[in-house]
Formats: structure tokens, sequence, C-alpha cells
């Protein structure tokens, strides 16, 4: 361990005896970055007794939720030239979604009986990503406006445990529900990625920056939960009821993953 | 035992005539210990000045603006007396503060108050700060007639001092602007009318005072009056001497007559009665009048022009105009410097400084009359008068490639003459540009002269032949017949035996040698004999040298094309490695000189104090980015001074003199090589290295253009909004940084960058920038 210590040490002494690129001749950098995520969750009316006919079944999707999803990002540049700097990023994020799904509780020759409700699955999700900030004119590596390309995974992981039921919901018999909500064996989503993003590294000291970034992420697995949400077919027949937890959970899941937000500082080294 | 005599009395006199040769003069230096205003920051000097301003017994509004005036007023004093344009310690400066002294011999008090400076400027100019700082110009000691002028200048700048005119004159500004805010029938023009007339009574106010301190001190009250003429005629140049081109010294070499002008702009005589109704000064022809009127009143008793001394006067004159004539030509005033060089050579037949300052105007006349921007150089001949009128006209007329060739043949000539270092180099250059631009070949070069020398020798013949014809006619006359066949063998044959085309052949060849045998009787008329006239300058001696030197440089030429070409294919080749990787300069140690930071507020305008802290601050980032990238480097700055730093301040003040030239060359998109490089290539043995830096920042504070049509727009697109409100409360702010890397041994540029970004100045951004300027220039190519 010690020696590892010395020759960390020793690489950085010697990095920094010669005229190098970098911000005062500091190639590396590391950052902390705080990660929320506005997330457009669309759902029914929650808290409603709905009576469906079943000849013109049609919920409405009418209620959204504008969730901001938090985590936190870890991340080492390495600045190659003026204008290059090679990043790995790692990540991880508690996540809450909201799914939506309706208790069946019976129903007549014309209609069906719905209670829908609303619940929170929570999740946790770890993501890294590699690839290269590119710095606009006027700008010299690593410091300044930029445009970055990435390559990643990230796995969203739901354990059972962690499923909770949302709330009460009283039905239109005056019956107190008290629904436990399960995924059976929890639920894995990992997926590769691309991403392209827009930032700002500002300097604020000659050792410590202030982040502000952008991105765009472009999710190339799992595609077959995606594709189970047909939207013109959506809300007809051939989904029952009991499908409407995994469809919307997987619509969520990949709006999820198109946009977030960072802010953050680090150091420069 | 003789022969040791002999020997010891020849090298006794070779000594003696080596001491005696006059010294060639070297521009003005400071001398001595660095004044402390010069090192003391503006932010305290404004302090001091407010604080004193508190304890007066002004109203609130007068002590605003008074406060406002001294802020602004040190900044500017004190950017003069930082940029070298100020001398002190020298030996013009001494002489202005031993007048001062004289006038002042009874007032000991405002004596020790008063600080005088000479300005390097060729204006004719003098004026007095309240901060109790009064300068006078090199221009005007060069053009005073004596001491008691010069004094009578400086007696007028102390009254203003004494009685504080500019003060006065800020205090005025505000009631009338008070008095014109409350009538509304008082315009714009009314109000400058009533500044300006306030301000011509002050300048009487300053000629009364000062003509009193004059005759005073004992000097001739007639000084008074007759500084106006000085006034009045220093646009003109030293003297008013026939210019007709023999400042060339070249026996060989006539102007054709038609290139000079018959007749000249006269000399406006009455142009002190000018209409001073918005002028801040009273016509010269009132001040004339009424400082006559006090002179007849009150002539004084004394008659002395001189009190210091005559000879003094005239020896620290003979300084200041050669001076002048330097600063023309650092100000691209090549024409005036020539004139003012060949009036001065009239009188000393033999100075090395006044035949390398025609050369070095030469040098700049060819090549700005090279690339087309003569006319940006000088008054030009619609505004000279009398006969630097014709200097100008000359100039003018002449093609691009004769002023080319004149200039080069008398570069080598005082290359010869005195082996200056640099006016080979400027020869060489010279001969390089008629390369370049002027198709100068070794081939074209020897067929003009060819040609010339021909015409030369067949004028010669004709006028032999009709001298012979003359001589025949004569004796025919007196009777003595001349036998008939001896006219038959010359001229018969000839005709017989030539074709048409011989014949026009002939015609033509005599309309030549005609032309330069009219040319010497004064003809006004163009004739072919004006395209090749130019070459007479290298008959003889010159011819065999000039060849050689075009065919050496040719080669240098080629080989350096060459190397330009391969570099520009290089960098649009490699532009993205370039872009990536940055430049390779390899170089250990740069000069910064006088750093720049600066910065503005659309909103609350100039932000002065903000800027000089600032600059302090970025002083100590370039020391810190040259020590990260391992860059040897020295900081010329005056703020960091101290007293002894003398040998810093003259280089500071040679430099922008230097950079001045250089820059003013390239806003003309001309390559030339900056004339203060004489003396500047001497400041690389100084410093151990030849890069001399400039650098730079300035920031500023804006509104965005457009925010609010993008928040009206937003309106449609409304969770935009908020983004929009942001930006439009948010001012754009732009920084542009700049660093300009010379040589100053060959005077060429060896790097520039520019770049503007849309951020505050803030020193993180100027770091990153800074470091990596400095990285490429310290950073060596891999091989």
């Amino acid at each position: 361990m010690k020696q590892i210590f010395a020759i960390t040490i020793a690489a950085f002494a010697s990095l920094s005896a010669y005229s190098q690129v970098g911000y005062l001749g500091k190639k590396f950098n590391v950052g902390y970055n705080y990660e929320f995520t506005p997330w457009l969750s669309l759902t029914t009316r929650v808290n409603e007794y709905s009576t469906l006919t079943k000849s013109s079944y049609e919920p409405s999707y009418s209620e959204k939720f504008m969730v901001f999803m938090k985590g936190h990002n870890f991340n080492l540049g390495y600045t190659t030239n003026r204008k290059l700097e090679l990043f790995f990023n790692y990540g991880f994020r508690n996540m809450t979604y909201y799914a939506q799904t309706f208790t069946y509780e019976g129903e007549s020759d014309e209609s069906w009986v719905f209670v829908p409700k609303k619940y929170e699955i929570r999740g946790k999700e770890t993501s890294w990503d590699f690839g290269f900030r590119r710095y606009f004119k006027g700008y010299v590596a690593p410091v300044g406006v930029y445009q970055q390309f990435a390559f990643g995974q990230s796995t969203g992981r739901f354990d059972d445990a962690e499923s909770t039921v949302k709330g009460d919901i009283t039905s239109n018999y005056g019956t107190e529900l008290d629904l436990s909500i399960k995924l059976k064996d929890g639920l894995e989503v990992s997926s590769f990625r691309l991403s392209y993003g827009l930032g700002i590294k500002r300097p604020l000291s000659n050792l410590i920056y202030f982040c502000f970034e952008s991105n765009l992420h472009l999710s190339l697995t799992k595609l077959d939960y995606i594709k189970k949400v047909d939207w013109e077919n959506y809300y007809q027949s051939e989904f029952g009821p009991e499908n409407y937890d995994e469809a919307l959970l997987n619509l969520n899941f990949a709006s999820y993953r198109m946009f977030d937000v960072k802010l953050g500082l680090g150091i420069m080294i | 035992m003789k022969f040791a005599f002999y020997s010891v009395v020849f090298f006794l006199l070779v000594a003696l005539n080596v001491s005696a040769q006059t010294p060639c003069y070297t521009p003005l230096k400071c001398q001595g210990e660095i004044p402390e205003e010069f090192r003391t920051l503006t932010a305290a000097k404004v302090q001091k000045a407010q604080a004193k301003e508190r304890k007066s017994d002004r109203t609130y509004t007068e002590k605003k603006r008074i406060n406002e005036f001294l802020l602004r007023n040190n900044y500017v004093i004190d950017e003069l007396l930082n940029s070298g344009k100020i001398l002190f310690g020298d030996s013009l400066t001494s002489y202005v503060n031993d007048i001062a002294s004289v006038l002042l011999k009874d007032d000991e008090s405002l004596r020790d108050a008063l600080r005088f400076y000479v300005v390097k400027s060729n204006e004719v100019n003098a004026f007095a700060t309240n901060q109790g700082i009064i300068f006078i110009t090199v221009g005007m000691i060069a053009q005073v007639e004596n001491e008691a002028q010069l004094a009578f200048v400086l007696a007028h700048e102390i009254a203003h001092y004494e009685k504080e005119h500019s003060i006065a004159s800020i205090l005025e500004s505000e009631k009338i602007y008070n008095r014109d805010r409350n009538d509304k029938y008082n315009g714009y023009e009314d109000r400058i009318r009533l500044l300006s007339s306030f301000s011509k009574e002050l300048e009487l106010d300053a000629d009364s005072i000062g003509y009193e301190r004059l005759i005073k001190s004992g000097y001739n009250p007639m000084a008074a009056s007759t500084t106006m003429d000085v006034l009045q005629f220093a646009f003109l140049p030293f003297d008013d001497v026939e210019f007709t081109g023999s400042f060339m010294e070249l026996d060989s070499l006539r102007f054709p007559n038609h290139l000079f002008l018959d007749s000249l702009a006269p000399i406006p005589l009455n142009s002190d009665d000018f209409d001073d109704s918005e002028s801040t000064h009273p016509n010269i022809s009132r001040r004339r009048d009424v400082l006559d009127m006090r002179i007849e009143k009150n002539g004084g008793s004394t008659n002395k022009y001189f009190i210091l001394g005559k000879t003094r006067f005239e020896g620290l004159q003979h300084s200041a105009r050669r001076e002048m004539i330097h600063l023309d030509l650092v100000e691209q005033q090549y024409v005036d410097a020539l004139y003012n060089s060949f009036v001065l050579i009239t009188k000393d037949k033999e100075d090395q400084f006044l035949e390398e300052s025609i050369a070095k105007a030469l040098y700049g006349i060819s090549k700005y009359k090279n690339g087309n921007d003569f006319r940006d150089i000088g008054v030009g001949s619609d505004d000279a008068f009398s006969h630097l009128q014709n200097c100008y006209v000359i100039f003018e007329n002449l093609e691009k490639e004769q002023v080319n060739l004149l200039a080069i043949r008398y570069l080598i000539e005082v290359e010869n003459k005195y082996h200056s270092p640099f006016i080979t180099m400027l020869a060489n250059d010279l001969i390089k540009e008629g390369i370049k631009r002027n198709d100068l070949t070794q081939e074209s070069f020897e067929a003009g002269l060819k040609k010339c020398e021909e015409a030369v020798q067949l004028s010669k013949d004709l006028k032999l032949k009709e001298e012979e014809e003359k001589l025949k006619a004569a004796e025919e006359k007196n009777g003595e017949k001349k036998p008939a066949e001896t006219q038959d063998t010359v001229v018969k044959p000839l005709e017989e035996e030539t074709s048409k085309y011989d014949k026009l052949r002939k015609e033509k060849k005599k309309a030549l040698a005609v032309a330069v045998d009219d040319n010497t009787k004064g003809s006004s008329e163009s004739t072919p004999w004006d395209n090749i006239f130019h070459f007479q300058a290298f008959a003889g001696e010159g011819k065999q040298a000039m060849s050689i030197r075009i065919d050496s440089l040719k080669q240098v030429v080629e080989n350096q094309n060459k190397a330009d070409e391969e570099w520009v294919n290089e960098v649009r080749k490699r532009k993205k490695f370039y872009q990536r990787q940055g430049y390779s300069l390899g170089i250990d140690k740069v000069v910064f000189v006088d750093p720049f930071f600066f910065k503005a507020d659309e909103r609350s305008g100039l932000k002065l104090e903000d800027s000089e802290k600032e600059l302090m601050e970025f002083k100590g980032q370039i020391e810190d980015c040259a020590d990260a990238c391992n860059l040897e480097h020295e900081v010329i700055f005056p703020k960091a001074m101290s007293a002894d730093d003398m040998e810093k301040y003259n280089t500071m003040a040679m430099m922008n003199d230097w950079v001045g030239e250089k820059l003013s060359h390239e806003s003309n998109d001309l390559d030339i090589i900056p004339l203060e490089t004489e003396y500047t290539a001497a400041l690389s043995d100084t410093y151990g290295t030849d890069y001399f830096c400039y650098t730079g920042v300035f920031t500023a504070k804006m509104r965005r253009p457009g925010a609010w049509g993008t928040v009206i727009g937003c309106i449609i697109l409304y969770p935009l909004l908020p983004l929009a409100l942001v930006r439009a409360f948010t001012p754009l702010r732009q920084t542009y940084y700049y660093f300009l890397l010379y040589n100053v041994k060959n005077g060429q540029t060896k790097w520039t960058l520019e770049t503007t970004m849309n951020r505050s100045g803030d020193n993180g951004y100027v770091n990153s920038l800074m470091y990596d300027t400095m990285h490429q220039v310290k950073k060596e190519e891999k091989k």
C-alpha cells in the first residue's frame, strides 16, 4: 500500500515537473456532481372510483407528475490536449417510480368496476459512463464550455422489499383498501446507453471548479420492455388490467433515462 | 626615435579626431530615480485628492462633480505617466525645471508643489493638471525661438494650476448644465458656446498672470507676444528651405523637373484670426493683441531672452529637434521627418543621425508606397505648405519601383559611410521587397541601368555634335569651307542604307537623349526618360555591388517564400492537430511589458478602480502561469517598479514606442521593420531573450441584445419563460484576451493570439488561457 502511495505521489510530482497541457499544467480533475432528473410520469386519475363501460372503455391520462429523481455522480477527467478531455463517470441514484394500476372490484353485464390507485416502486440504479469532452472555441480544457459524448451502462434494481403501497384507497363500497403491491422476484433493468451532453466548468480558484451539465441519453438495450407499450392499442382490451403495472413501469423507465441535469464541484490536480 | 615621436603624435591626433567627432544622436531616455508619483497606485491618489475635497466648503453637488472629475482625471494622468511618453531626469526636463525655478524663485511653496515633465510628442503643446504636474512637449521645445518663450509657456501653465482653472471649468460646466436644464430654449450649441466663452476667459487670465510672472523673473516681455507666432506657425517644419531632391547627395542623379510643383501653396500668414466661438482657446490674434497692449502699458525693464544661457538653450533645442525627427519616424510621418532632416542637414553637413533619419524615412516611404498606402503617412501634398509640399509631391509622382530603387541606393550609401548594421538590415529588406513586389531581378536591374547609361551617353554625344556643328557653322561663317566629301561620307551612306525601322529606332533614341538634356534645362513635360532616370543613382561604383546583392538576396527571398509556403501548407494540412496540440515555439524566456487589464460596464461606465485592482492581480497571474510552465520571465510593470528600476522604465518606454509603430504598420497590412528596432535590438542582450510580449484583458458587461424579445416569444412557449427571464435579467459578459509576442532583434511578430469569450474575465478563465498560451510558447517541437 505504501509503495502504491509513493508511486502515485512520484507520478504526480513528475507530471507537474514539466510543462504540460491542462489547467496550469494540471491534467487530472476529480469531481462530484449532484444529479437531478426531471421525470414526467403519466398516469390516470388517482383516488377516483371508476366504473368503466365495457363498450367504451377509455381511461384518461389526465394527471401528470413532474418528479425530480436525485442521484450522485463521481467523475475523473484527464486532459489529453487543449481541446479534449477523457472522463469516467460513476453514478448511483435512488429511484421512485409511480405506477398506476386498477383493482378489479367486480363487474356487471355492462361494466367493470375498478378502483384506480397510484403506488410507488422504489429502486436503485448504478451507472458508469466513459467518454470525452470537447471544449468550444475560446476555451481550453479542462475549463469552459464543452460538449460531451459518452457510452456507458446503467443497471436499475427494484427489490421486492422496497416496493411499498403509496396509500389507502377507499372504494365505492366504502371498503378500506390496504394493498401491498410487490414485484415478483424483483426487477433488474440493465441497459447500454449513449449520451450527448453540454456543460460548463467554471474555475472558482486554481484548485476548484464549479460544474453544470445536462445530458441526453439513448438507452439501447431492454427494448422489449418498451415495445410492450403499444400506444394505439394500449387502452384496448388486449392489455388486461393485470398488465398495466408492467406496461407503465416500462414506459416511465424509458423516459427517465432520456435527460438529466447535474451540478457539482471538482478539484484540479 | 624620430619614428617613435611621429607615431605618438599620429596616434594622439587620431585619438583627438575620434573624440572630436560628433557622437550620433540617440533618443532621449529618463535618468535617475523613478519619481514616486509614477509608482503610486492611482486609487491611492484619488482617495487622497477626494479626502482633501471633502474638507472644502463647496456644496454637495459641486463636491460630487469634482470627485467624479478627480477620479477620471487621476486615471487619465496616470495612464500618461505610465505610458513611457514622459521624460524625467533627462537634460530637457532638467532644463524645463530650471526655467520653472527661475520663474518661481520668489514663491518656494508653489515651486515645491509643482512637477515639470517633458512629453515625447511632436505636437506643440503644454498643459497643467490639478495635481500640480505641468507637461510640455518636445515639439514645443523644438519650435520656440528662445528660453524666454519657453518661460512664458510655463508661466501660463503655472497660472492655470495656481488659479485652479480645471476645477473652475468643472464647476462652470455644472452651472451651465443646470441652467440649460431649466431653460428649454437653451440648446446644446448654446451650452458649448457658454463653456467655450468661460474657457477663453481662463486662457486670457492665464496669459495675463503668466505675463506678470515672466517680466517679474527678468525675461523680455516681448517673448510673450512672439510665443503667439510660435503657436501660429508650429505646424510648419523647422525652416522653409527649397527642396530639390539634393538630399540624395548623388552627383549623378538629377530628378526630372516636372516631378516638382512650379507653384507652391503659400504659408497662410493670417491663420491666427480663426473663428474661436466654439474653441476652448481664444484665437491667437486676440491673445497677441491683449499681450501687445500689456507690453505697451507695462513693458518691464529687461530685455533678456536667455537667463540660463543661449548655448544651453541651443544645445537642448538641437536635441529636441532631433528627438522630434525621431518621433516623426516612429509615428510614420516619414515625409516630415525627411524634410526636417533635410533642413537641418543643410546646416550640419556631416551628421550621422540626420543622414540615417533620411535613410529610414526613405525606407518607410518606399514600404508604404509599395503597399499603396502612401496617403496614410503625413498630411499629404494637399495640406502641406511651401517647400514641404514639393517633398510630398515628388514621392507622390514617382512610381513605387523608382522610390524603391532610390531608397535602396541611399540606404547603401549611408551604410557604406557609417556601417550601421540596422541600416544594412533596412537596405536588405528593401531589396527583398523589390524582388518580391516590384519584380526586381539582376537582369531587369542591369537592363534598366544599360538603357539609362545609353541615354546619358547619347545625350552627351548629341551635345558634342551640336557643339561641333556650332563650331563648323562658325568656321563656315569665317570663310573656311570644309571639304564637301566629308559630309557625304558621314551622312549620305547612313541615310541610304538604313531601313524605316532603323530610322524610327534612332529617332526614339534621339528623343530619349533629348529628354535627358531637356530635363536639366527645366522642361516640365513628362518624357520616356522619367521611367529610367532613377538608374542614374547606380551609375559608377554602386552598380556592381547592387547587382551582387540582388543576386544573393534573391536566393534568400526564394528560400523564405518556400519556407512560408511550406508553413502555410503545414498549418492548412494539420489544422486540427494545431487546434488540439497548439504550437511549439520552444522559447525559454519572455519579457512581459506593460500588462493591460480593463473592465467596463455598459450601464455604469468604466470601472477604473476595479481595473487597477484587477491589473495588479493580472500581473501576479502572468508570473504564476509562467512559473507553472517553467517559462523564464520578467514583468515590466510601472506600478510594481522601485525607484531604482530606471532601466526597466526606459525599456518599457522604448518598447511601447516600438509596439505602437509595429501595430500601426500591421493595421495597414504592411510588413515593415519598426524603426525603433535599432534601439530595441540591444534589449535582447540586456534581458537575455529576443522575445518581448504584450498581453492583456478587456472585459465588459453589457445589455443582452434581443433578450426581451425572447421573453415575449416565450409567452407562447410558457414553460420556457423562467429561462427567458433569467436570460433577460442577466447581462452579457464578454472577455477579450490578447497575447502579442515579438522578436525585438529582427522586428518581426513571432506569434499573435486574440480570443473572445462570452464569459466574465474571472481569474480562472484568464489563467486557463494564459497558461495555455505560455505552454505553447515554452513547448519544444518533438523531433
